[in-house]
């Protein structure tokens, strides 16, 4: 049965690290002020605030509301402006879960099993574990580091739940907040008494968002027994940038979207994002793996382990009610199939009811205005590229149209969204302040500002698709597969039965068509349209 | 050279009253804790039927939010006629004073000083690194107080430069402005949250002389665009269109002083000066509402505000030995003489030689 293309894509991180901000834009006059914009709305947006249900589905999703206004938060436009910057520029990872995938105890009362030679044995583990961590990364050294740089202890005194076959998930100096362990050229005579903020060592995100710590050891325990030999603590860094919430005008044409849910405790949609669900990575080995039963019978699988994380996860452009039909035709297709086996063979095998419900949305072709972002100690080629970052067609040899994302229900299609710059006001940052210049500010951004590979990406899965091109612009997630011959079939596991031995599964020779998603992106009918590239 | 303050007294006072007008919300915390649950509305919903428990910490499945400042205040109460220690949410004077002191150090101070109001603590254990470090800092701050800008703030607000190495006499002084607040005066009985609230057995809203609401911010992974683990998080703050009261006390003032109240005003009416936290996300910004300047001193002492506009207050408090005198600063989009004041001193030449 042919399939789209799945509602996400990532763009993958720098394989030579975070890109650190350069000297020569670090040291150009600074300038404070403040932009006003306006959001068009181009799909049906929602920011999630009171949510009612119905038995066991949603009932009613309000819009968000704050002092008693209708208002899209500035953290909301915040975090979608930032994580488009990090991915465009190959800014360090600002926010995001250290994470582990979660560990199952075996038969023994053991989380692990020793080989003899002292070395884990992570096969023999029902499930193998990772750590969101470059394999560089100082805090993470384990006890056999250099032996299998890999395949580490999180080296703690004790020996620990904390197994991770794969430590080096992320590439090299990713988040480490490496810059703020070094120092740019500073002379020493002259500043014997250094400003940290005088001359940051920093990457573009980190310059204009600021850098909190991850807080990944909540163990007060653990954080004592890790001590030794970590690098010291870095201190948070506030950042340069103010967004402000955009109260809706009252005004402004509201609808009431229909979106899909499914009865249950379940949402609709993406099995529960987390990192421990393999797409979120690069296909590593495989390895079989012995299931066994509760009648003693028992049964093999294979299963595709976690290589490296994929990227920054982006999701494409689409309106919600081609997507909303998508899912209904795909919903009946399998229902008609469903009702055509035997008796017999139905049984056991359920299909997902799909409920209706309603969500409280900005109506499409909505000017939503009074939107302000403050800018602090700015240089110059820094203000020209937050300006292009906020409505992106600034750049005229950018041909394909792009557009962000904002609020909830983004794989659904809601949330698409055109920033439009009313007003910039500046000034020179230091000294006693003149009045605000509202002159638009003049210059080219430095090219080696973007990051060639991701703003690539960027450009394909932010594309907002134009007439006739929405046609092919619809994207859905795997569908439960109540056909399924077993369990591994019917779900999203990547693991499928080992039936006929061999080597295991590759992209393309599978009996899942969800086990590698490269190849899921690559075979869907209108990956052709959407990425062309790719194939 | 700046004289050591007060060393001759105290012989004038600019008193000066702010109305600020909140334009967005402000947050102000003072570290402690209330608590929110959901009541059994369960799976699938959010802010339906909720319990608020202010000053409590969470148990259970209760959640955290930061709280708003408050204060205790003694007030009478109506019902016993007996005086009683109540909450009262405050904007405290150090939150306002605060921010004006880290705007002017930001435009005014050169950078290779701001660090001298930055790191106090001690620089090492060891006695001859801390020593060193001490006296870097001391002979940085000697050569920033030939520049008019460090002086001004030196001057104004006072400071302490080095951590606790007491041996090496680093220098501290007092600064001649103080502010004060009073607590907010509006009522709302409890804190806005989209979504029924339950009061239940235990549902206990605080003080309720301030409009608040409770704001929750929730940073996406990266990778997964799932809640980051442990990144949820709730607060009270302040909602806008309430006002706040400031008075302001400026011992022996200068008209540079009363400039840079002129300058502090446009910045914040701008919005380019906030105060709180959460800048951010834009909280913080403020409208002056209303000011008033008021001028008490001798004669002598009140010379240099001569130009400024302003009429003679009859005032039997002084015995006549200091006149008082309201200040017409009315226009304050047009520079006034106290700014070219202020403007002057700043373009000002570096002393040859530190105070």
């Amino acid at each position: 049965m042919p399939h789209r293309m799945n509602p996400f894509d990532f763009v993958p991180l720098p394989q030579g690290g975070p890109r650190a901000l350069s000297n020569e834009i670090i040291k150009e006059t600074r300038y404070e002020g403040y932009i006003e914009y306006s959001i068009k709305v181009l799909t049906p947006l929602h920011i999630t605030g009171m949510t009612e249900k119905d038995g066991d589905h949603f009932k009613v999703k309000h819009f968000n509301e704050s002092y008693g206004k209708k208002v899209i938060p500035g953290s909301s436009i915040r975090g979608m402006l930032a994580a488009y910057i990090e991915a465009v520029t190959g800014s360090d990872l600002r926010s995001f879960t250290r994470g582990k995938e979660g560990k199952e105890r075996r038969e023994s009362g053991k989380w692990y099993e020793e080989d003899g030679s002292g070395r884990v044995a992570a096969e023999k583990c029902r499930h193998v574990g990772f750590l969101m961590a470059a394999g560089n990364d100082p805090n993470y050294r384990g006890l056999d580091h250099a032996k299998d740089p890999a395949r580490s202890w999180r080296g703690e005194a004790h020996k620990s739940k904390e197994f991770h076959e794969r430590r080096a998930t992320l590439p090299d100096n990713f988040a480490m907040n490496k810059f703020d362990h070094e120092e740019r050229d500073d002379d020493p005579e002259k500043n014997p008494v250094k400003n940290p903020d005088k001359n940051p060592c920093v990457d573009l995100a980190g310059f204009l968002f600021g850098y909190v710590p991850q807080e990944d050891e909540k163990d007060e325990k653990k954080k004592k027994n890790n001590k030794k030999d970590k690098p010291p603590s870095i201190p948070a860094r506030s950042g340069r940038l103010i967004f402000e919430d955009v109260t809706i005008p009252g005004e402004t044409a509201f609808v009431n979207e229909n979106a899909w849910d499914i009865k249950g405790d379940a949402s609709f949609g993406m099995p529960n994002p987390r990192a421990s669900t393999a797409w979120y990575f690069t296909p590593g080995s495989n390895r079989m793996r012995t299931v066994s039963l509760s009648n003693g019978m028992s049964f093999s699988v294979w299963e595709v382990l976690a290589d490296k994380a994929r990227g920054r996860k982006f999701y494409y452009h689409q309106h919600p009610e081609a997507c909303r039909k998508e899912y209904k035709a795909v919903n009946d297709e399998m229902q008609r199939a469903l009702m055509a086996l035997p008796e017999n063979k139905r049984k056991n095998r359920k299909l997902p009811q799909l409920v209706a419900y309603d969500v409280e949305a900005v109506a499409p072709e909505s000017v939503i205005t009074g939107g302000r972002i403050d800018f602090r100690d700015l240089p110059k080629s820094l203000l020209l590229f937050l300006l292009y970052a906020l409505d992106l067609n600034q750049d005229l040899d950018t041909l394909p149209r792009m557009a962000h994302k904002l609020g909830g229900l983004k794989p659904f299609g809601f949330g698409s969204v055109a920033l439009t710059i009313n007003k910039i006001v500046h000034r020179p940052s230091k000294g006693l302040p003149g009045p605000l210049n509202s002159e638009d500010p003049e210059g080219d951004i430095p090219k080696d500002i973007w990051h060639p590979e991701a703003f690539r990406c960027l450009q394909k899965i932010m594309h907002f698709p134009q007439g006739d091109e929405s046609r092919d612009f619809v994207f859905v997630y795997p569908p439960f597969n109540p056909l399924g011959s077993n369990p591994e079939a019917k779900g999203f596991a990547m693991v499928e039965r080992a039936d006929s031995g061999g080597k295991g599964p590759t992209p393309g020779n599978s009996q899942k068509l969800t086990m590698f998603f490269d190849h899921y992106q690559k075979s869907a009918d209108n990956c052709p349209k959407v990425w062309p590239s790719r194939r | 050279m700046i004289p050591d303050p007060f060393q001759d007294g105290v012989t004038s006072v600019l008193k000066v009253d702010w109305t600020l007008r909140l334009e967005t919300p402000l947050c102000i915390r003072n570290g402690t804790k209330s608590a929110l649950k959901s009541t059994g509305a369960g799976k699938k919903t959010r802010n339906i039927a909720m319990d608020f428990f202010w000053n409590k910490e969470k148990s259970g499945d209760e959640v955290e939010v930061s709280e708003a400042a408050f204060c205790v205040v003694v007030e009478k109460n109506e019902a016993t006629g007996k005086d009683e220690a109540v909450p009262r949410y405050r904007v405290s004077g150090k939150s306002v004073r605060g921010a004006l002191r880290s705007w002017t150090i930001t435009h005014l101070v050169d950078e290779d000083f701001q660090v001298l109001f930055t790191e106090t603590k001690k620089a090492s254990d060891d006695k001859e690194t801390a020593t060193k470090a001490a006296d870097d800092r001391k002979k940085l701050w000697e050569k920033a107080l030939t520049f008019p800008g460090f002086e001004l703030v030196w001057d104004l607000f006072g400071g302490v430069i080095g951590g606790d190495d007491k041996a090496a006499d680093m220098p501290a002084r007092n600064g001649r402005l103080s502010c004060l607040t009073n607590p907010l005066d509006n009522r709302a009985d409890k804190p806005l949250l989209k979504g029924s609230w339950q009061p239940g057995a235990n549902s206990n809203f605080g003080p309720k002389n301030a409009f608040r609401h409770i704001t929750v911010r929730g940073p996406l992974d990266r990778i997964t665009q799932a809640a980051k683990s442990g990144g949820l998080h709730q607060f009270v703050e302040f909602s806008p269109n309430q006002s706040i009261s400031v008075s302001f006390r400026v011992a022996n003032p200068t008209p540079p002083d009363l400039g840079l109240f002129s300058v502090w005003r446009q910045e914040i009416d701008s919005g380019m000066l906030r105060m709180g936290g959460l800048s951010s996300i834009g909280r913080g910004r403020m409208k002056v509402e209303k000011a008033s300047y008021v001028l008490a001193g001798r004669d002598e002492d009140l010379a240099d505000f001569a130009r400024l506009p302003g009429t003679d207050v009859a005032d039997d408090l002084f015995a006549n030995l200091w006149k008082v005198r309201k200040l017409d600063i009315s226009d304050e989009t047009q520079p006034n003489c106290a700014v070219e004041d202020l403007r002057r001193k700043m373009n000002e030449a570096p002393a040859n030689a530190a105070a």
